[in-house]
Order: C-alpha cells, then structure tokens, then sequence
C-alpha cells in the first residue's frame, strides 16, 4: 500500500512562512528562461493564473502581481529536508521531485496496522510545515500518485492526461472517446497492443502492478555531529582544548574514513542557564587533520570571552567535500612549523580578518580605478597590455596644486561609467536633433571625462595625475615608485 | 655590538671620511656582522645575490641584496623610487614561483603596472607569480604576520612597511629570515639611531633638480644613497644620480 | 587650417555608429570642415540622406557649390585591418558601387565577404584608398611586419602598383595609452612602403554626448549589459567629430593638411547620377512617345467602344503632350510591358495610386477606373514644377504576384532589376526592450514595463505611462527613458520592399549597390523609396492583394453555376439591389468595407451610388475621425444641417462632398483655389501633411495658407478651421485615387455577394487566410444568406471547396483544406487514384490508401473530421479502426485486427461539435449555444434575433461565444467586442474603466455573459456592458478562437 504527497508550490508556502506579510498579494514562482508561471498562492489563483500558465498572462490578469524566481536548488533542497523530517515516522520514503514524495506503508504495518493511523502520522508530521499538499491511496506507487495528481474518488475515473505516456498518444485516445484509465482498461489487452502499442500496454501493467516498481530509496545527508559532556564545570579555554582535541579526533577519524575535509566547523557550547555560546569557524581551504584543526579552533576561541561556565560542547563538521591534493606537501622538509601556503593564508585570514589578506587582479575595465579588483589570496595575476601603468595606486584620489607638478607625457583620456550617475549629473543630455536647430556652437567637451597625465613634483617624484572636467580639478591617482 | 652613538654629533669631517669610505668599524668585515654568526663564514654564491638594478649600489653592497638577510630602506618621503631597487629581487621571485608579501604597504600594488612589469621583462612562467597583500590592524599584528610568513617558508620576497620596529622585533625577523632563502625588506622613514642590527641600511635622499622649469625635457629628480651599514665595508655615500626608472614607466 | 573628414560612419552601420547621416553632415559644417567623406560598413545607405542634407548648407571653401560630401565606403579585414575607398569621380562611383554589390551578394544577409586582396583583383581606378594596419602590427615593432603568413609589406607595394599615387596610410588617434607607439609605427611605415600618411577621426557620432547610446548599441551588438562589457566599450568620446582647435594639438599639421589633398581628388557629387530607362519597351521602328501614342489611341477605342466623350479624348492627348514633355513615356510602356504580361497569363490585377488619375493609364489598361465616374485631379499625378516620376502601384492576386516578380527579374536581369529596400527601424516596444536590456532591468521588470504600455495612446505620452508606473525610482528609469528616445527611428536592418522594383537601363550597381535579400532569389538595392524619390529614379510597385485572388476564383464560377460571365470592367454599375445590401449593414466579406467600424457607418451613411463607396471607404479612417468631419457630412447628407460653401471656387471643390473635405486632393485643391498655392507648392504640402508627425514641417505652411485665403477674402475662423482639418488629416488622409480604385473591387465584391453569394463564398473561402473574418464566422455568414453547406467527405471533396449542385441551387462542398494537419502533398495521390463513384466501404478505402501510401496520420485527422462519415459508423470507430500502432507482427497483422474488432461508443452531440472545431475550426452541426441551451446550462438570456424587437435603453442580458474584439484608433479607449449565439452576433461596447477592472472576464473569456443598456440608433443595435461574467467553463472547446485586432 503506498501513499504519494504531492505539494504543489512548496517553496511558495514555505517563502510565506517565513514572510506573511506578503500573504494578502497575488504571489508567484516564475522560472527565468521560459517565463512561465511555476507555483501561485490561492489569490492568483482565483485571478486565473495557474502553474505553467504565461508570466505575460499573469501580468495581463493580476495589475499588482508580485513575482519571484522560482530556486531549483531550493526547491530540491526543501523537498529532501521534508523527506528528512518524515523520515523520523516512516522508514520507506521515495522523492519525485520536483514536488512529490512516496511512502512505503507496508513496514509500517506493525505500528499503525490502520492506514488511517498513518495518515494521522501524516498530517501530524506535515502540520508545521505549513504547506499545501493533497495524498492519494494505491496499492501501486502510480495509481497512488496519479489519484493524488488528479483528484479524483475512483481509479477508473482517472483522466488519462494524468497517464505518463507521451501527449501524442493521449491525443489519439481522447480521439476515439477514450476519455478516462476505465475505459482503457476496458479494452481486451491484446486488442489494445495492436492497435494502440506496445508503450501503453507495459503502461497498464505497471499500473495493475504487475510488474515491479524500481524506485531509490532516500537516505538522510550526512555531516558529523559529536556531543561531550564535561567532567566538571570548565570556564578557561585553556582547560577546553582537552575535550576540544578528543572531539577533533574523532572528526578527523571519521573524515579519513571518507577521505573527505570539512571547510566549515560549529563550536557549541552549552550554559547552564543561559543561552550556549556559538563558534564558527569557516575555512578558505579544506581541513581534516585534528592538529591543523585545533591550531584554528584556539585562535578563534582567545579571541572570543565565554559568558559563563560551560557544561558540555558540542562540535558540527559541514561543507563536506573530498579531499583537494594540495595537502600533499608535509615531506617538504625543513623546520618546526613547515605550512603549506592555503595553511598559512587561513591562519593570516583568521587572526587578521578575512578582509585584511587578499590577493590583486586585473580587470577589463578603462577606468584607472576599475581596471584592478580584488581576488582570493595567492591567485595569479593574468597578463595584461596596457603599457606606462604606475606601481601605486592611492585607495582615493587625493586633490594637488597643478603649479606643483609639471606634465610629462599625456593625456589618455577616459570616460567614467555614465550609467552609475543618476540623470541629474550625468554628463549626458538629449542632444537636440542636428537637423532642425541650429546646436549651440561653444565647444561642448563632452562634459565629466579625464585626461591622465604622467607628471613630477617639485621633489621629483613621478607621479600619475589626472584633471577632472566635471569638477574641473586636479587629482593624484598614483605613484610611479 | 655597535654601540656609538652616529647623527647628531657627527662632525663634518668625519662626514667625508665616510665618504672616501676610510673609516673602520671594528668587528665588521672579518666574520660577517654578528647576526650570521651561528652559522661561521658560510660562502654565499652569485645565487644567494638579487640585483638593485644599479650597478654603483651592487658593487657597495658587495653584489648587491644577500638573501636569507634583512634589509633596512629609509626614504623620506614615501615613493621615491625605492621599489625599482627591488624590482630584479620581485622578479626573481616570480620566475620561481614564490609569492610575493606586501606587508602594510603605504598604497595599494596596481595589478596593472605588476603584469606589465612582469610582461616586459618577460619573465618565465609569470602566469602564476602571486602577491599577496597584507594590511594588518596594528603593528603588533604587522610582526606577527611576518615572523608567521617567513615560518612558514612559502616566500619569495616579504616587504614590510613599519616605522618604529624595536630591535628585539628586528632580531626576531634576523632569525626567522635565516632559515628561509628569502628576501626581507624594511621599508621605513628616516630613522636616527642605529642601535638595530640589519644586514643593510640603505638611506635614500632625494634632492628637487633646481630648475623647475616646465619645458618638456626637463632633467629628472635627483637620488643620493646613503649606505648607513652593509656586509664587509664602510658606510659610503654614493654621488648623486638621476632617480631610477621603474621598470614598466617609459617617460 | 582645413580638415575634410574622410572616414565617417552613420547608424546605417547597423549598431556601429550612433548618429545620423544628416546629423553628420550638419555638425561637420558647423564646425568649419573643409567637407566630410560618409563611409559606411560596405554600404551607401546613408548617402542620400547625407546629400540632401548637404545641399542645404553653404560650401566651407571647397569650391563646390554647397557643402561639399565626399561618398564612399569601409572595409574591414580580419588580417589586414581597416579599408576606406572614396569614390573620384562618375567612374568611381559605378566601380564601388560595382564592388560593395559584389562584397554583399557573395555573402548572406546582413554581412559582406571581403579580403585585402579583393582590392587588386577589381577595378578601382577611379576610387582613392586609405588603410589603417590591425592594431597587433601597430603594436608591434615594424620590421617584423613582413614576416611571412601575414607580410604587410608584400601587401603594401602590391597596392601601391594598383593605385600608384591614390593611396594614403590612415592615422587615428583616440588619446590612449598607446598613441606614441602608433604615431611611431605609422611614421616608420610609411617610409618603410612609400605611403604619405592622413588623418582620420573614424567618427562614430556626430557630438560627444552621443557617448551613452554609442555603450548602448555597442551592448545590443554583443548581447551583454553595459556594466558588464569593461574595456570593449569605447572608453571616451573620441571617436566623434572634434573642432578644429582640438584636432590640431592632436595631430601632426602636415596628416592634418593631406586631407584636404585628398578631399580635392573627390570631387563627385550624387546629383551627377542620370537615370535611364530600360530601352527594350520600345519595338522597333518607333520612338517611346510615338508608340505610346498608338497604345494610347488603341485604348480610347477598346474602353470606349461606342462613343468617346469628347472630354475624354482632349485629356488624353493633354496627357500625352505632357509626358512626352518631360521624357516619362518609357515609364509607362514599362508598366504597360508587365500589365500585359498580367492579362496574358490571366492574373487579376489593377493600378491604384496617383496613376488613377489619368486616362492615359484607363487606356492602357493599368487602372481600371473609369476617368469619367470620379473627378480626378491631373496636377496630382504629374506636374511640371515637381518634375519626378508618377508613382504607380498596380496590385495584382497575392497567390500569382510571385509569378509577376519572376517574369520581371527574367526579361531584365538580376544585375538590371531589384526591390527597393525598406529600412526596419527601432519602434518603441523594441527600442524599450533593448535599452532596458542594456542598462540591466531585469528581464520580468522589463516585461511588465512592455505590457502594461498601453499600445493604443499615440506614442507621445509613453514617457508619462512609464513614470506612472514608477519606472523613475530605479537608478537607471532616466537613462531609459532618455535613450530610448534618442534609439527611436534608429535602422536596425535593411529589409525588402512589399513590392517596389528599380529596373535600370545598364547594369543597376552602376547606380546603387545591390545586396541579397533574406527570400531565397530576391535581390535589394540599398536605397529605400525616400532615397529613390529623391534621386528621381522609377519605381514600379507590383503589391498583391487577396481580394483580387478571391474574386477570380468567383468568376471562374459563374459560367457554370450562374450561366454568367464578367470581368472587373463589365460587372453592372449602381445595382440598386446590391446598395440595398450594404445599406443594411450586411456587408460580411466584402472587400474594405465588413470591418465593424465600417458596419456602423453604413447603416448611416447609406451609400446609394459608386461616388458614395468611394466616400464611404475613405471616411471611415483615423484622419476623418480626428478632424471631426464625419458627423458634419453625415448630418448635411441626411439634410440635418445645411450646406454652405463661403465661394463659388470652395464650392467647386467640395460640392461632391458637401462641403466638407474627405480626400487629400480636396484640401491640394483648396490650398490651390482658396490660398493661391501653386500646383507644386500644393503638393509639396502633401508630402509634408503624410509624414508631418514626426517631422513638423507642417508649421511652414499654416502662415502661407492662412495668409493666402485671408488674402482671397475667407474669413480667419475658416482658413483656421481649413488647417486645423489638414493637420487632423495628417498621415491618414486617403487620397481619392486609391479610394475609387478599391471601390471597384468593393462594388464588384458587394455585387458577387448579392447575385451569386455561392460563388462569393466559396472564392473567399478558398483564398483564405484574408480579411476580417474566420472560416468559420464566414460560414455561418453564408449559411444565414441560404447558401447549403455541404460537410467533408471522402468521396466527393475535393482540396479545395467547390461548387456542387444540391436540388438545383449551387451549395458549397467543403475541401480537404480545411483540416487542420493536413497537407495538400499528403492526400493528392489518394484523390489521383480515388474511384469516379468513390470508395464502397472502409475496406476499399483501406486498399487505396495502401495503394497511395496515405500517411496513418492523415487517415487519422480525415476520421476525426468525419470524412468516413458515408462509410462507416461515428468517428470515434474510424479513428479505432484507422489506428494500428502496434508494431505489425507477420502472421498476425491481417487476421487480428479488422474494421469494426472493438465497438466504441458513438460521440455526444457536444463531442461531435467539440471534433469538429478541434480539426476544421467549424461545425456545421448546431450552434454551441444552441447544444448548451437543450441542456439549459445557461442562465436566463435573450438571443441576438429578439433585440431588434426590444426597446432602446432597455437592460439586457446576452451570452455568445466571443467572436472578434477590437480597439479602434479612437482615442476615446472605446473596445468593440461581438458575440455570437445560434441567431446571430450581437454588438457589445465596452467602456474603458469597465474593461480594465474586469480585465479578467473579457480578456481572456471564450463564452461570455454580458449584462448592459440597449442602444439602437436606426439599424444599429449595440449592447453598452454594464457587467460581464466569463462562462467559458461551461464550453469544454479549447480551440475556439476568437479573431482579435487591437
């Protein structure tokens, strides 16, 4: 006996959950490429819009319609994390996403020998999840998902759009009146392979249950979870890297076994009366060794005071992921405390702050300021070919005294991006047509650009100046050390 | 240790005893400065020596910056062409694939004019020459950055910006550079008394050329280097000369 | 110092350059340029239009008489960089023009095929060239350039042997960080191979601040936002043209001075272009003038054939005299050649334009106007002061024009005949969309933008309906709406002309280059009809028209069926009874005037003669609508209102319309009899009132006119009222010509409809899709009119419907065309092969359709549409016994399945008409509603028959499936919508406010319910919706479609 779940906008009624306040709009999930309608809320509903119904529609029927992207990742996660908190009741659970699931009652017999025992389970287990969804009883997993589908009492009635067979053969049936799974079945088997095909014929059978359903079953995701009581109250750090280095062993043990590194750890630590006190550590590069864990967790853990004695700690592993070869380098030799340099650039990112040690990149971009960002620490650097750059850029342009300076060599000169200044200064205006009046004649420079020049000062420092129309002043972007 | 007292009093014919490069300071030339003892007068080969791109200066510092050493730069002014010293020693680095540290630098290192450089004098396998830079809270965090970064031996060239380092700092940095095949250097204003210990201590003036006339071709600025201390020689002013060209700025 | 700008690109570098060729122009001599050379991408679409504009500005010491343009043309190369050649002189011009065709037709649309070695291979003796190296060899150091794979220098001296003296390096300079590199490059180049160096702006805009929509184009072209294109955008505003104080500190004085050097060498100007006529019209032996006279003489006597009024021939022979003057008459034996050719091969056909002013033309058979009907206006077809070709458009049946065009391009060559080209500009939905892309709105935003723009208000207020919908408070709402603006009307691509042939004496690229168009075989020239006009070049239109189609299938059935024969000319004139027809408004079908607008008019205006239909199409337009002219017509003929004119000359010219103007000859003539205008400045106020929206020109002549008339004694309240009814006529004043000539064919389909209405539908139905109506409202029209509707059917069906006699009256036996997913090749064979007496029974059927290897689909849809209906039970048992999908195992195949093995229930009545519309889109069974009314589903409703018998002002409620809806021009947001129930259609009006706040029930219902006030005027009847509820649920059809015109 199997029972099929199917939600229908999952991800809509959780995003409500979260955020009611948007409960009282038409609300829908559209996907991005084919612009049509996923999920609505029952407003949008009864405006006429409808799943896979198009978003220029929607707009047509609802005037203040609010619509999101519908998240795939998303969508599947939620489902996996229902499945999750089902799978505390029944031990037998089958996704189909995107949003459906099936549940295995037959184990279940010895402990709710009623099915409506189950179903009560059920809605018992659904209820704080807040979420629409209707259920079908069959004694296959596809009666069961199509009665849940389509809505309907009996399976003869089952409409045969709710069939999972190609839309072309669905077509030739309503043709010739055969409207519903009834009158399909009606019709001897042999009959109907030949003159229907062989596709439809297996279809049947799968329905009657004659042959074996193959669905994978779901299993719970993994992470590493460990929880230690301490012996006595402790409030030192000091005197928590003890349980701390046990608990870390452990990870590391259960890491080996999986060759996998974790790149995101969770100190708990539980008060007696108060709320526990959190700790995350996250790594820019995998870590599994207990030792190199440890070095991390003490520098986070000095620099964080601990409100009260603490009972016991708990430690959550996440972001697992197999191993990356980088590791490979402890023979290189040499004296105490060798690092490999992804080591080194999480302990500098730890104790200095992540925003402290990064790395310097190119970027496609004219404008001295734009033409460089920031990366991840110990990237390359990629080629470039714009010659005559100075080595030192001011984080801001600072203003000088032209008198002090005497141009080298120039101008290059560069428009600042126009469509990040708002219309009032941006150095644009609709140019009256040509044709008609006569333009005013003065020279319009086309206001708000810059002309680089390299430049010396009075100490004979060359430097890289640039004048700004707009402000029609002069600016120091950088050195030439 | 050398313990006398230098700036200030210093008379003026002293001064230009310095200069000829007559005056001996004891204990100097013989074992290598005191900060290399433990390891006895090791040979160092051609390798162990990075270029400041001026011949002058190589042939002062005896072949120019010794790695595995710290060296000291005071500049007056922030920008006066110090960097085109460490230009060959950056370079060096990148065509062995060593990352590069900027250790609170005074500005930031334009990716640009790196790439360029690294382009022109088209050094091998610059595709993955990295720099790295650091701008620690305080100087405390500045020290302790270093000192973890030469443990760790993953550096090339590690260049430290700080104005007041104490000498127990500045020892510390001697040790941890001798066990890497680094190159450490100090970029700092100018400092008076000498009770440091760096390998060498390179002071860099630069006096404005007189005519400030605005004609196209005027002469570049002027740049004196005062070497304060270095392996095996007399402190010695070299002549004036015209400021270096770092290397991708082509005037 | 003197500077000609010498390489220059405009917008018709589809999204390379941002600004006009006139633009261009303008700005150049208002800079003070010497002259301005405009080279387009391997094109000279934008030189007429630089031209013109040219010569309205004084010459800035070139010598030349007005400012002087230089034409040529940009090449680009992958490997060997950028080309310009500048055209010399007449010679030059035909080689370019000669080259870029060659470039293009050797590509596919919308791109060129050119390498540098292109240049020695033709003949450019006559074009001077200007080259600019790839920015790698300008980058790198120029010894290396003549390594082997890519050896400039070879390159460079092969040239330089080809065009010795007329070749210059091209330096530009953009103030980038590598300018001193190139300026060394070039200047070591140029010793290196010989080249004297000049410099170019490579101008993209003409003033700076064009900056913004340069990214913007730059970003439509490579389908990525602005934000995100760095350093592929242009990284300032140099790249426009600079003044000259600029240009001198940017460039050596010397490159500065060669332009004008070169500039020197050009001197062709467009206006040297003469256009001859193909000579191959004129046989032997005659002049043109000569035998267009025997044509025109010959014509007299066939229109003619009894008595030639007496003004009639002296018109003829003051045509004659006049287009001999001005040298046209090639013109007309041209159009006389394909006219004949027409007739040969029986292809319905007739002129309409300017040309159906003349009697020469009504002689020479191109229109079928008869002079003598309408007072036609001589001046507007040709004039002495505007001295350009009569523009003649000659329709012809749209299934056979293909056969027209062909027979054209085979007597004169692909090298001497094309289509104009029609340039597809940015509208304002595209131009929205692409901007908002650019400047990164999000895809839903922008789509919400588009729809909630409310396409029926004149495009001038679209800016408030965005900042309603606060398009302001995103960062970039001010760019949008500013770019957008400034992207309207830009070219986005050259597209072909419907209709519009250029035929050439000589080789036509000697003229103006030729390209290929996106059909297969089609040639374009790439200049449109603006650019053709101004350069006084003769276009034929050869356009298709679906009425023409219809009504030469109709009379191919009148001998048969109605022992009757007729052409166009020889359909009885003013038939009372057919005018009784339209009067009543029962115009479905009939050619310009079935739409509902029309509808209502007719019922009003009731036409009672030819001159009435000609009134009566052309009054029921946007342009008579704004300048309010209808009412105060209907109110004089209905004798409400008196007629006056305020003098005998007014009188002349408004006395056929009571005085009130309807045509645009009407107010030429006016502005020539009340205002002294003379003939050409009359029409030249023509051509400003059909475009004066966008340009405004109009405002010239509102001083002249009201001065005129103030002058000849009208007073100021009727010169204001005169002009306020010009501007109103603006782009949609219907000239009379081409309103007579589709009065003909709306008398001549009105008449069909009347006398033969079996032959009229059946011509319609088979040229469809046309018109106003479906197939299916066409029915139902025809079945209401007592034409038998004979269903589908195997035996007797042909694929086209046909006539069949059904107890002595012709009734209409539907063709296999109208099932849907059916084609014609499908079933041919079948029909081959089909038995005289047809197929006894399914089994017989089977064995033929094996025989002709009938697809098991087609046999399907045939079941569905209840072809089988003679031979077998209902079609859900044919569509059974037709199906086999099973795979055919041997031995079992024949045994196990034969016809009737499995019974299936017969179809309801509501799934035989749901069959039905599923696969003909009609039923011939009983009426939705009538099928649901048995059921009585329905809420209590009157039928469309019962209103007429009900009183004005009464609430109603009706219920009909949804028909048409439409909103017309009017700018009153006014929507007609038409329900159909099994007695008829009933009219709704639906008033703005209620349709958008239950947008939901009319928008989107197929079964309506409509609660509202009855309003009848006369035999008007309209429901005014109070309130509507969708019903559609109750209608299990899905493919009932409406036929909806916004």
């Amino acid at each position: 006996m199997w029972v099929y779940v199917q939600l229908p906008s999952l991800q809509l009624d959780r995003m409500l959950a979260l955020q009611p306040e948007l409960a009282k709009r038409a609300l829908v999930l559209y996907c991005e490429q084919q612009q049509q309608v996923i999920q609505c809320n029952g407003i949008a509903a009864n405006m006429g819009i409808h799943p896979n119904s198009s978003l220029s529609d929607a707009w047509l029927l609802a005037e203040d319609l609010a619509p999101y992207r519908y998240r795939e990742a998303q969508q599947r996660h939620l489902l996996q994390h229902l499945a999750a908190d089902l799978y505390q009741v029944f031990a037998v659970i089958s996704l189909d996403p995107p949003n459906g699931l099936w549940l295995d009652l037959k184990p279940m017999q010895k402990l709710y020998p009623d099915i409506r025992q189950s179903q009560e389970q059920l809605q018992l287990q659904l209820a704080p999840w807040q979420v629409r969804y209707h259920y079908g009883l069959g004694n296959t997993p596809l009666v069961a998902k199509m009665l849940a589908q389509s809505g309907v009492a009996a399976v003869g009635d089952i409409p045969i759009q709710y069939l999972p067979c190609d839309a072309k053969l669905q077509g030739q049936l309503v043709r010739m009146g055969l409207n519903t799974l009834g009158a399909l079945q009606a019709i001897p088997r042999a009959l109907a392979g030949q003159r229907l095909g062989k596709e439809l014929v297996n279809l049947l059978a799968r329905i009657q249950g004659e042959q074996h359903e193959s669905l994978h079953y779901f299993q719970p995701p993994l992470w590493f979870y460990q929880r230690l009581t301490l012996l006595a109250e402790t409030s030192g750090w000091q005197a928590l890297r003890f349980p701390l280095k046990r608990l870390l062993q452990e990870l590391e043990h259960y890491l080996e076994g999986r060759q996998q590194e974790t790149r995101y750890l969770l100190l708990t630590f539980y008060h007696r009366d108060i709320e526990p006190t959190k700790l995350e550590i996250g790594l820019a590069h995998g870590g599994y060794l207990a030792s190199e864990l440890a070095a991390f967790c003490q520098l986070k853990m000095e620099s964080l005071k601990l409100p009260a004695a603490v009972l016991e700690m708990s430690i959550q592993a996440k972001r697992l992921q197999p191993r990356s070869k980088e590791h490979g380098d402890l023979l290189h030799g040499g004296q105490k405390q060798r690092k490999s340099l992804p080591r080194l650039l999480n302990e500098l990112q730890l104790r200095l702050g992540y925003s402290r040690v990064f790395g310097v990149q190119n970027r496609h971009d004219w404008l001295p300021e734009r033409a460089w960002q920031r990366s991840a620490a110990g990237s390359a650097i990629q080629a470039t070919h714009i010659p005559g750059r100075p080595l030192w850029l001011l984080p801001a342009p600072k203003p000088v005294q032209i008198q002090q300076w005497c141009l080298l060599r120039g101008p290059e000169r560069y428009q600042p991006p126009w469509w990040q200044l708002t219309a009032g200064e941006a150095p644009y205006f609709a140019v009256p047509n040509a044709m008609e009046g006569s333009v005013a004649s003065q020279n319009l420079q086309c206001v708000g650009h810059r002309d680089y020049w390299v430049a010396r000062n009075q100490r004979g420092q060359p430097g890289w100046l640039f004048y700004d129309y707009q402000q029609e002043c002069w600016w120091l972007q950088g050195w030439f050390s | 240790m050398y313990s006398i007292l230098w700036g200030v009093f210093m008379q003026a014919n002293l001064q230009q005893l310095m200069d000829k490069g007559a005056v001996w300071r004891g204990g100097e030339w013989k074992n290598g400065g005191q900060n290399s003892g433990q390891h006895g007068a090791s040979q160092f080969s051609a390798a162990e020596y990075a270029s400041t791109g001026q011949p002058l200066l190589d042939q002062a510092l005896g072949g120019g910056w010794r790695c595995q050493r710290v060296h000291e730069l005071q500049c007056e002014y922030a920008f006066s062409g110090e960097l085109s010293l460490l230009a060959p020693a950056i370079m060096a680095a990148a065509s062995a694939a060593r990352p590069v540290f900027w250790l609170a630098p005074p500005a930031l290192p334009y990716a640009p004019a790196i790439s360029g450089m690294l382009q022109q004098a088209d050094v091998t396998n610059a595709e993955n020459a990295q720099h790295i830079v650091l701008t620690p809270a305080s100087e405390a965090d500045t020290l302790w950055a270093a000192e973890t970064i030469l443990h760790s031996g993953q550096v090339g060239v590690l260049l430290l910006w700080a104005d007041s380092l104490s000498t127990t700092a500045v020892r510390r940095l001697h040790l941890a550079a001798a066990e890497t095949d680094a190159w450490v250097f100090v970029l700092t204003g100018i400092q008076n008394e000498e009770a440091r210990s760096y390998a060498t201590r390179l002071r860099i003036l630069l006096t404005p050329d007189k005519t400030h006339a605005m004609a196209a071709s005027v002469p570049r600025g002027q740049v004196q280097w005062q070497i304060l201390k270095r392996h095996g020689g007399w402190p010695i002013r070299l002549p004036r000369q015209p400021l270096p060209r770092w290397p991708s700025l082509i005037i | 110092m003197a500077y000609a700008e010498l390489h220059c690109l405009s917008h018709y570098s589809f999204l390379r350059a941002a600004s006009a060729p006139g633009e261009l122009v303008a700005r150049a001599a208002e800079l003070g340029y010497h002259s301005i050379a405009i080279t387009d991408e391997c094109s000279f679409a934008g030189l007429v239009k630089a031209w013109q504009a040219a010569k309205a500005l004084p010459a800035n010491g070139s010598g030349t008489e007005h400012f002087h343009l230089i034409c040529g043309s940009e090449f680009r190369c992958e490997k060997f960089g950028t080309f310009v050649l500048l055209v010399e002189n007449r010679q030059g011009y035909a080689e370019l023009g000669k080259f870029i065709s060659q470039c293009r037709r050797a590509a596919e649309k919308g791109s060129y095929a050119f390498h540098a070695n292109d240049l020695l291979k033709n003949k450019l003796a006559n074009c001077a060239l200007l080259w600019k190296p790839p920015e790698t060899a300008l980058n790198a150091e120029v010894d290396s350039l003549g390594v082997e794979e890519n050896n400039l220098f070879a390159l460079a001296n092969d040239l330089k042997k080809h065009f010795i003296d007329r070749s210059w390096l091209m330096y530009q300079r953009y103030l980038q960080a590598n300018d001193r590199l190139h300026m060394r490059s070039f200047r070591q180049l140029s010793e290196k191979i010989a080249w004297p160096v000049v410099a170019t702006g490579g101008v993209l805009m003409h003033h700076s601040q064009r900056l913004p929509l340069l990214h913007v184009l730059q970003s439509i072209h490579s389908h990525e936002p602005v934000a995100d294109l760095g350093d592929k955008l242009a990284p300032n505003a140099e790249a426009s043209l600079r003044d000259l104080d600029s240009l001198q500190q940017i460039f050596p004085a010397t490159w500065l001075a060669e332009t004008v050097r070169v500039s020197a060498r050009c001197g062709f100007n467009l206006s040297e272009l003469r256009y001859e006529y193909p000579a191959e019209v004129v046989p032997e032996g005659f002049t043109a003038n000569g035998y267009l006279q025997k044509l025109g003489q010959q014509g007299l006597r066939w229109r003619y054939p009894n008595s030639i009024p007496e003004k009639i021939r002296t018109q003829l022979d003051r045509e004659l005299e006049l287009v001999a003057e001005l040298g046209y008459a090639h013109f007309f034996l041209t159009i006389h050649d394909v006219v004949v050719f027409a007739r040969q091969q029986g292809i319905l056909h007739q002129g309409r334009g300017s040309a159906a002013n003349s009697v020469l033309c009504y002689c020479l058979g191109i229109t079928a106007v008869n002079p003598a009907q309408s007072d036609l206006l001589f001046e507007r077809f040709i004039s002495r002061e505007r001295n350009e070709p009569p523009d003649i458009d000659v329709d012809f049946e749209h299934e056979r024009r293909e056969e027209v065009i062909q027979y054209i391009y085979k007597k004169y060559g692909r090298h001497r005949a094309a289509l104009a080209a029609t340039v597809i500009t940015y509208r304002l939905r595209s131009a929205l969309r692409d901007v908002g892309k650019a400047l990164g709105f999000p895809e839903a935003q922008l789509q919400q933008l588009l729809h909630r723009l409310d396409r029926r208000d004149s495009e001038e207020d679209w800016r408030q309906q965005l900042q309603s919908m606060g398009v302001m408070n995103h960062p970039q709402g001010a760019h949008l709406l500013a770019l957008t603006t400034e992207l309207l009307g830009f070219p986005r691509h050259l597209s072909q002309h419907v209709g519009g042939f250029v035929i050439a004496a000589g080789e036509l690229s000697d003229l103006v280059p030729v390209e290929n168009a996106a059909m297969p075989e089609r040639t374009v020239i790439q200049w449109d009809k603006d650019d053709i006009e101004a350069l006084c070049l003769l276009k034929v239109d050869v356009l298709a028209l679906g009425m023409l189609t219809a009504i030469r299938k109709s009379f191919a059935l009148l001998p048969e069926f109605y022992q009757q024969q007729y052409t166009l000319a020889s359909i009885p004139l003013d038939d009372p009874e057919v005018y009784r027809m339209l009067q009543k408004a029962d115009s479905v079908g009939v050619f310009q005037i079935e739409s509902r607008a029309q509808m209502n008019m007719l019922p009003r205006l009731k036409p009672k003669c030819f001159y009435d239909l000609v009134i009566q199409i052309a009054i029921v337009r946007p342009g008579p609508i704004q300048g309010d002219m209808v009412h105060p017509y209907l109110r004089r003929r209905a004798g409400l209102e008196p007629v006056s004119y305020p003098s005998p000359d007014v009188e002349s010219v408004l006395q056929r319309t009571l005085g009130v103007p309807i045509f645009q000859e009407q107010v030429i003539k006016l502005a020539m009899v009340a205002a002294g205008f003379t003939g050409g400045e009359a029409d030249a106020l023509r051509r400003a009132m059909a475009s004066w929206r966008s340009k405004g020109k109009l405002m010239g002549f509102e001083e002249k006119l009201i001065q005129g008339m103030l002058a000849r004694g009208y007073s100021q309240e009727f010169a204001e009222r005169l002009f306020a009814q010009i501007c109103g006529f603006g782009e949609y004043g219907f000239p009379e010509s081409h309103s007579a000539s589709f009065a003909n064919l709306a008398y001549v389909s009105a008449w069909l409809k009347r006398h033969c209405p079996a032959a009229f539908y059946v011509g319609l139905l088979n040229s469809q899709p046309m018109g106003f109506y479906t197939v299916s409202q066409l029915v139902q029209d025809a079945r209401r009119h007592q034409v038998e509707i004979l269903p589908i059917s195997i035996n007797t069906s042909n694929w086209d419907h046909q006539l069949q006699k059904s107890d002595g009256e012709p009734a209409i036996r539907l063709g296999f065309r109208l099932i849907k997913g059916l084609a014609k090749k499908d079933i041919e064979a079948l029909l081959a092969r089909r038995p005289t007496s047809g197929f006894a029974d399914m089994v017989e059927f089977e064995h033929y359709a094996l025989a002709s290897s009938l697809s098991g689909s087609a046999q399907e849809q045939l079941a569905s549409a209840n072809a089988f209906a003679e031979l077998s039970g209902n079609r859900y048992q044919t569509r059974w016994d037709t199906t086999k999908l099973g795979e055919q195992l041997p031995l079992l195949a024949g045994a196990e399945t034969q016809v009737g093995d499995y019974a299936l229930a017969a179809p309801s009545e509501l799934a035989d008409m749901q069959e039905d519309y599923s696969t003909t889109g009609l039923t011939l069974g009983r009426h939705p509603l009538a099928i649901l009314n048995d059921h009585d589903v329905l809420p209590k409703h009157r039928k469309a028959s019962e209103l007429a018998s009900l009183r004005a002002g009464q609430l109603v409620t009706v219920i009909g499936l949804v028909t048409n809806r439409q909103r017309p021009g009017t700018a009153s947001g006014v929507t007609f919508m038409t329900l159909e129930d099994e007695s008829g259609t009933i009219n709704v009006v639906l008033w703005q406010d209620l349709a958008r706040r239950q947008r939901r029930q009319w928008m989107k219902a197929r079964l309506l319910q409509v609660k509202g006030i009855l309003e009848m005027e006369g035999d008007v009847i309209h429901i005014v919706a109070g309130d509507m509820q969708d019903l559609s649920g109750q209608l299990p059809i899905a493919q009932l479609k409406s036929r909806d015109f916004h």
